[in-house]
């Protein structure tokens, strides 16, 4: 196997004083129903200044994606669990980032509304570049922009998924980035939070790791009212960020530790398409911190700061 | 959901009996929800409700001619091979006539493709989606699906919508039938469209309908109204699900408060005695997380029956000999091999699937009426034709 790359050198990142001008896009965030609550962390925040906007600083927060140590790429064949994995696809969406702040208490990030990536309640960060065997749409995503605290942070949380009212709106009518279809799960009426493709030897017709919720329930109308397994990945990161230069890195050797690459259960969806009845998903679903079966869930392992 | 429990009148029975009125449409002056005020004629048979129609996708002609244009097209496919007409053909009641759906690079669905006869008035469409309402809706799981392929679309809508809309046909159907569109070359229109096409399959003119809604006494032979007799009789209970003047049970009309949506376990599979199915598709359970919901999959239309073969949801009964034997039965038995067990002894099996002893007789009857339902005029009418070739068997060699 040929040298991993090395990863990419971080960009210097500018935050930029944007004053006033946040309020709107703290307005933009409210379709979720979460801005009051997120305005109250904020004022209890203490890095807060006791003013909506005033001193918030906008932050293009960088993620990355590696294996172990070397740079998730397209085309870029990689060993996990002793399988030489050939990556084909890597998509998430990130909603709810919330800054944990020195000296305790948080401080949500207005997720800007930044066409076609964010749309101000949920960003899609998109790893996969349509070359070397991946099927995507080519240009990739690897920034959250938001708003919030002048770093730096005491840590990072942030959720893997769409929230619930978006997650089961129309996909035909949605804006971007909840119009990638590459995302869609319309058979359960959602998106998938989460979309990993690939291939080993022993599944060359491909596997997944798709995380979306399951077990929904709808009303008379056939809205979706609940779901059994929302299967969305809080994601809470501690220790300390610039976000001006950490990175927030998804390690897929960490994601899929303990996935069965090389066979399938049968009668399963190849890999893990979020089944709880799946043998395959118990492995990421616990390394993202996700309940599954009787295992209580522990810590994700699939994140940290670099 | 209360399936299996609320016996439903047998309403074409009610008919039959020359209780008329109470199979009358709707009064004019009721609004039905999801009703359709665009005044779009239905051309409804006799003793037909009126279709509930989504508020911000009513009918016109235009639309269901785009509809019909992109129900046939294959350029709707990753691979140009695969339209949904190819599933779903008019000739055999809008199926493939496999027990199991081919998608377009050849993988296979684990269900066999149901009819789209009056699939207008469908509750919760697929064989088993609590979840899946309306045609819009269920339009983005063949097109982007990816377990299994159908027709292989996702992440390549953009480039497919920008091939019809270089195309001079689509620039006048979709102006037209988006005359307030800048741009209708996207996903919604096109789901719109093909939704509106799909409400227009109605089917009501079999000889059955013609005896029980339109009064011709010898539209049926005596054998189909022996077999009639036994269809909505308390010794076979094969109304109960597939009654409705759509003889299924899981009714979506304009003018009802509630759809009617009911799940069935009928005994297919019983794979532990406890009443498993095999775990490639273990119906509603699927969705639900609920134990009692394994093996529960909604009945689907019995209009055109004798054309739909093979049938239930994985094809795996051959011919409507096997079916009655399933339900003679009260469920199947498998000898061998890992589908086995006998379904009669599931704990799971709906409550009226009961049983029964058919003679020779009877049995021939029984296929009389079930082949008395089905309605060649309406498979053959020229408005649900391919539009892209004039005769819809010839294959495009492009």
């Amino acid at each position: 196997m040929s040298a991993a790359p090395a990863l990419p050198a971080a960009p210097l990142l500018r935050s930029t004083v944007l004053g006033a001008a946040l309020i709107g896009c703290g307005h933009k965030h409210g379709d979720s129903g979460h801005d009051h609550d997120h305005h109250h962390d904020h004022d209890s925040g203490a890095g807060a200044d006791g003013g909506d906007g005033a001193g918030e600083v906008a932050h293009s927060l960088r993620f990355a994606a590696v294996v172990g140590d070397a740079a998730f790429a397209c085309g870029q064949s990689v060993e996990i669990n002793g399988s030489a994995l050939l990556p084909k696809d890597l998509r998430f969406f990130v909603s709810e980032p919330v800054a944990l702040l020195e000296g305790g208490g948080e401080a949500p990030l207005a997720l800007g509304a930044e066409a076609p990536w964010q749309d101000g309640a949920v960003a899609l960060l998109d790893f996969e570049d349509a070359t070397g065997g991946c099927e995507g749409s080519g240009p990739t995503n690897t920034a959250l922009v938001v708003s919030g605290p002048a770093g730096p942070w005491a840590g990072l949380r942030f959720t893997v998924g769409v929230p619930f009212d978006l997650n089961h709106a129309d996909a035909a009518t949605a804006g971007a980035p909840l119009n990638t279809s590459a995302m869609f799960w319309s058979w359960a009426s959602g998106y998938k939070f989460l979309k990993f493709d690939g291939s080993t030897a022993g599944m060359p017709g491909g596997l997944a790791l798709h995380l979306g919720s399951t077990g929904c329930a709808a009303d008379a109308s056939g809205a979706v009212t609940d779901c059994a397994h929302p299967n969305r990945a809080v994601i809470e990161l501690v220790g300390p960020i610039d976000p001006e230069t950490s990175v927030v890195t998804l390690d897929l050797a960490a994601l899929l530790d303990g996935m069965d690459l090389e066979s399938n259960t049968p009668d399963t969806a190849p890999g893990c398409m979020s089944a709880p009845n799946d043998p395959e998903c118990a492995g990421p679903f616990a390394q993202l911190g996700l309940p599954f079966g009787d295992a209580s869930p522990a810590g994700q392992r699939a994140f940290s700061i670099r | 959901m209360t399936p299996d429990r609320r016996p439903r009148p047998p309403m074409a029975a009610l008919c039959w009996a020359g209780l008329q009125l109470a199979c009358a449409g709707p009064m004019p002056d009721e609004k039905g929800v999801g009703g359709d005020d665009s005044g779009w004629d239905w051309g409804l048979p006799e003793g037909f409700p009126t279709p509930p129609v989504p508020e911000d996708n009513p009918m016109s002609v235009e639309k269901v001619e785009l509809g019909r244009h992109l129900f046939w097209e294959r350029r709707l496919s990753i691979n140009g091979e695969l339209s949904c007409g190819g599933c779903h053909e008019p000739a055999l009641a809008f199926t493939d006539g496999r027990a199991q759906a081919e998608g377009t690079t050849g993988e296979l669905h684990r269900r066999s493709s149901m009819s789209l006869v009056n699939v207008a008035y469908t509750t919760g469409l697929t064989w088993a989606n609590p979840l899946m309402r309306d045609l819009e809706q269920q339009a983005l799981v063949p097109l982007f699906g990816t377990q299994p392929v159908e027709l292989g679309l996702e992440g390549h809508e953009l480039a497919a919508f920008d091939a019809l809309a270089a195309d001079p046909t689509y620039q006048a159907l979709f102006a037209a039938a988006w005359p307030d569109d800048d741009d209708p070359f996207v996903l919604d229109r096109v789901t719109k469209s093909i939704a509106a096409f799909e409400r227009t399959i109605i089917s009501g003119g079999s000889p059955y309908d013609r005896y029980t809604y339109g009064g011709e006494l010898d539209a049926m032979s005596q054998e189909a109204k022996d077999g009639m007799a036994l269809f909505f009789s308390e010794r076979l209970e094969c109304y109960h699900c597939h009654g409705s003047f759509n003889l299924m049970d899981s009714v979506t009309t304009a003018e009802q408060a509630f759809p009617e949506l009911y799940f069935h376990n009928t005994g297919l599979y019983n794979l532990d005695g406890a009443g498993a199915y095999p775990a490639r598709d273990p119906g509603l359970i699927e969705h639900t997380e609920l134990a009692g919901d394994m093996g529960r999959f909604r009945a689907p239309t019995l209009r055109n029956v004798a054309l739909t073969a093979p049938y239930m949801h994985d094809g795996s009964i051959a011919d409507l000999d096997g079916v009655l034997d399933h339900y003679a039965a009260a469920g199947r038995t498998i000898d061998s091999g890992p589908d086995a067990g006998v379904g009669s002894e599931s704990p799971l099996r709906s409550s009226l699937v009961r049983g029964f002893t058919l003679s020779p007789a009877e049995r021939a009857a029984m296929l009389a009426f079930l082949a008395a339902l089905t309605d060649e005029a309406t498979l053959a009418d020229p408005r649900f034709a391919d539009p892209h070739s004039a005769d819809p068997r010839e294959e495009d060699p492009g």
